[in-house]
């Protein structure tokens, strides 16, 4: 019978560290490692996927501004039309129209530009292999961050201990 | 068309293909470089924000198991 050491839910993924091996469950599989072929665990900030997230936000944003933009300027047409159907009294139906228009599509890109959240940069346990390795998504300001450190520093003092009794 | 004239168009295909490739390469690594330098006031606040909680956690829990 193993010891299970520590375990750790976060979410869909499940690692259970016993004291010969190390389990890994998710929806779409389950695998388990011998901690002799495990060389290490590290954790590491996935700055590259943040960079290309915030290059995303950053062009999603500009597009929503050039929209807001563009409501403003039908708006403005709008406005310019109401008070030329006024002056030559000829009808205001297509000026108001135009108007409602121009003010809808500003107010969506207006709330869409307050709505959008800024991305966030997530890191990785990674589990460094001798088959190669493999990396666990995660917050470092999540919910269960405290349970990650925890089983973090859980599996470096087992891999220690383990290769040091084994080697 | 003499075999002599057939290389020589072959030839000038070919690296003009390539000329225009390494100028796309060139814009694209531009473009990449301005992307990250632009985001590198964001991206060093984030690590900063984020790690500073992360290595006290890691560390106690370190304490803890020593």
């Amino acid at each position: 019978m193993e010891d299970v050491l520590s375990q750790l839910d976060a979410g869909s993924l499940t690692i259970k560290l016993t004291s010969d091996k190390l389990y890994i469950n998710t929806p779409t599989s389950n695998e388990a490692f011998a901690l002799r072929s495990i060389d290490g665990v590290g954790v590491i900030d996935l700055i590259e996927n943040y960079n290309e997230a915030l290059t995303q936000h950053k062009q999603n944003q500009s597009n929503v501004v050039k929209i807001f933009g563009v409501g403003l300027l039908v708006v403005a047409g709008g406005i310019y039309s109401f008070i030329e159907s006024i002056n030559s009294d000829s009808s205001i139906i297509g000026s108001l129209i135009l108007l409602f228009i121009g003010i809808g599509i500003s107010l969506v890109t207006f709330f869409a530009i307050r709505k959008a959240k800024e991305p966030q940069m997530l890191s990785a346990v990674r589990i460094m292999m001798r088959s190669g390795n493999r990396d666990f998504q995660f917050d470092k300001t999540g919910s269960n961050s405290e349970e990650i450190a925890e089983f973090v520093a859980k599996i470096e003092s087992t891999l220690t201990s383990y290769h040091k009794n084994h080697d | 068309m003499s075999f002599w004239d057939t290389f020589v168009k072959v030839w000038q295909v070919r690296t003009s293909v390539r000329i225009q490739e390494s100028i796309e390469d060139a814009a694209r690594s531009a473009k990449r470089q301005a992307e990250l330098e632009s985001n590198l006031p964001q991206i060093v606040e984030e690590v900063e924000k984020k790690n500073k909680s992360w290595q006290e956690q890691l560390e106690n829990q370190r304490k803890k198991q020593n």
